[in-house]
């Protein structure tokens, strides 16, 4: 008995004592604790080819104990926007670091005051959902943002509403995302098989290279209503993160054309941590894959590259929409 | 050799716990007791966060127990429900910590005297809850599931003031091998469980990867035909798994009161 308590205490002596990790709220410490956070669950340095020790070594020396918050927060959002990653945020209580550019620094193939001489004003909304069927019998349904929750019964009337079209234009254009059980629920509709459509990695480790075997996600199909016809997904480079993953996974369906600009991308599934002085940080930790094993983190290319064009948009025309309607126009000629 | 050891304590905490008595018939009554704890919390989670949370706790301990008529054997369930509000350094973060805890322990007479009962024995316990965090985005919470064997202790010593017999009681539970839930070191539960990768999720837990202890002091003190009890417990449970590290404890001052009752079967004559 003596030997097997001198066996418990030895295992809590030295297996136990899990302590904090110690940072204390110098601007210093808060940009170690932001740098080392990242080197531990950021997921694409490897695929970015970033240097993060270098970035270690040019943004410390810009750190300063006599900065202050704001100073500080400047400094520690520059380094992040080295990540080139729209799903990378530092949130203080005075302001949200951002990288944006994978959109403002492109057209934006979008404009809803042209959309709404398309949606006028008598569309219909279902859930988060505009939805109406346009003069040549096709059926536009735009979704603003993944985030908006859909549920099958707000599905099954807008299939439902488009039974006898022609066509559906899916127009996921300046949709930045949101809740990926979203992308599955509607893409479903369309999809009459279990289908491959992507992978998925997690970190195993502290190290860039850490990463599971990937993992492959299936759309299932569903037994409710699903059309048949010939759908186009618009998009845009503002179509981001749940919505890049919308339109990798819809792609793979043989009655799917994405039409438009290439996505702004956001593979990294984002997950949170914080520093000692309570900033909240957001960044990639799960990289996914498209169905070829592809990574789509800058983007996906549309099957018909179509850009809104300057005279179109002064006669309030939306080109990608136009575009769209005509494929489908030519694809309801074509037999069954 | 070390193994050897271990192995043979498994053994006997697993016949601690799974050898029924045959004397069932002749158990004297069941003690119900409640009581109700506050006091503080200390979190470490780092799925979740680097950083410690600290705040208040709040618990809930409901048990049953029946002591054998020789007073050898001590058996019961006990129920433990507890809830933590805690924040971080900066006062910016929040967690919300709930955790449920049954246990069903079997207690056997070591050494006793006038004044002294020592008790030892084993115990199985069932641990589930979560550690949510207010404001991340894809990792929100972290799930706790564990079933565990338990190594137990009780000691028990009673004075009198004047006539009054007080009682004070010691109890001490630690796991020594266990099955549980973990995720993987960046693994979301949107993989997990939307995904269905569930591969590598449940962990064998032993004192390799899973050092826990819950300390409990009370003094009851009859009064009528209740005893009250006031008393201490303090709970530490901490595991290191896919270099996720995990540390709960906490402290809590206990109130709370005890009474036996007879159960008499139908079957012998009497009414229940």
């Amino acid at each position: 008995m003596k030997k097997l308590l001198f066996l418990m205490v030895i295992s809590f002596v030295f297996n136990s004592c899990i302590e904090e990790t110690k940072f204390s709220n110098s601007p210093k410490d808060n940009f170690e604790a932001l740098w080392k956070i990242m080197d531990e669950h950021y997921c694409f340095f490897e695929y970015k080819g970033i240097d993060w020790n270098e970035v270690h070594n040019r943004y410390s020396a810009r750190i300063s104990e006599k900065m202050n918050e704001e100073q500080l927060f400047g400094v520690l959002s520059e380094m992040l926007a080295e990540l080139k990653d729209g799903h990378v945020n530092l949130y203080s209580s005075f302001d949200v670091s951002r990288y944006w550019a994978w959109y403002e620094d492109f057209p934006s193939n979008f404009s809803s005051d042209i959309q709404k001489n398309y949606l006028k004003t008598d569309y219909q909304i279902s859930s988060g959902i505009k939805y109406k069927v346009l003069s040549d019998n096709v059926g536009y349904m735009y979704y603003a943002s993944f985030e908006e929750p859909i549920g099958d019964g707000n599905l099954d009337q807008i299939i439902s509403k488009f039974s006898l079209c022609n066509g559906i234009i899916i127009d996921v254009r300046d949709n930045g995302g949101g809740n990926l059980t979203n992308v599955d629920l509607l893409a479903q509709r369309f999809n009459n098989e279990r289908r491959l459509v992507g992978y998925i990695q997690h970190k195993t480790g502290k190290g860039h290279n850490d990463f599971s075997t990937p993992y492959p996600k299936y759309l299932e199909t569903t037994g409710r209503l699903r059309y048949q016809k010939p759908v186009v997904v618009l998009t845009n480079r503002h179509c981001f993160s749940s919505a890049n993953d919308f339109v990798s996974v819809i792609k793979q369906l043989p009655t799917v054309t994405i039409m438009g600009d290439i996505t702004g991308g956001g593979s990294g599934l984002p997950i949170s941590s914080e520093l000692p002085n309570g900033w909240s940080v957001r960044f990639s930790s799960s990289p996914m894959f498209d169905a070829n094993m592809t990574q789509t983190e800058f983007g996906i290319e549309p099957n018909v590259k179509v850009e809104m064009t300057n005279a179109d948009i002064t006669k309030g025309v939306d080109t990608i929409i136009e575009a769209a309607r005509n494929l489908i126009a030519e694809k309801s000629k074509q037999p069954i | 050799m070390k193994f050897r050891t271990y192995y043979l304590f498994l053994i006997y905490c697993l016949t601690m716990v799974s050898v029924f008595s045959q004397t069932e018939e002749l158990l004297h009554p069941k003690t119900f007791s409640f009581a109700l704890g506050y006091g503080s919390a200390n979190v470490i989670e780092t799925y979740l966060s680097p950083y410690k949370y600290s705040g208040t706790d709040y618990r809930f301990i409901g048990e049953m127990s029946t002591l054998r008529h020789d007073e050898k054997l001590l058996t019961g369930h006990l129920l433990d429900v507890n809830y933590s509000h805690l924040s971080n350094q900066s006062g910016r973060g929040l967690y919300h910590v709930a955790l449920v805890d049954y246990c069903y322990y079997r207690d056997y007479q070591m050494l006793r005297n006038k004044q002294w009962k020592w008790m030892m024995g084993g115990a199985t316990n069932l641990m589930g809850g979560a550690i949510y965090n207010v404001r991340n985005s894809n990792n929100p919470a972290q799930m706790k599931a564990v079933l565990n064997l338990n190594f137990t202790n009780r000691v028990e010593y009673v004075f009198h003031i004047k006539t009054l017999p007080i009682r004070l009681v010691y109890e001490f539970r630690s796991p020594v091998l266990g099955v549980g839930f973990a995720p993987d070191f960046g693994e979301s539960y949107y993989e997990m469980f939307q995904l269905n990768n569930t591969k590598g999720i449940v962990h064998l837990f032993s004192l390799q990867n899973q050092w826990a202890m819950q300390n409990k002091l009370t003094c009851e003190i009859p009064w009528g035909t209740t005893t009250w009890h006031i008393g201490y417990y303090s709970n530490l449970y901490q595991t290191r798994i896919n270099q996720l590290e995990t540390s709960l404890s906490s402290s809590n001052f206990l109130i709370g009161f005890s009474k036996d009752i007879v159960f008499v079967s139908k079957k012998r004559g009497g009414v229940k």
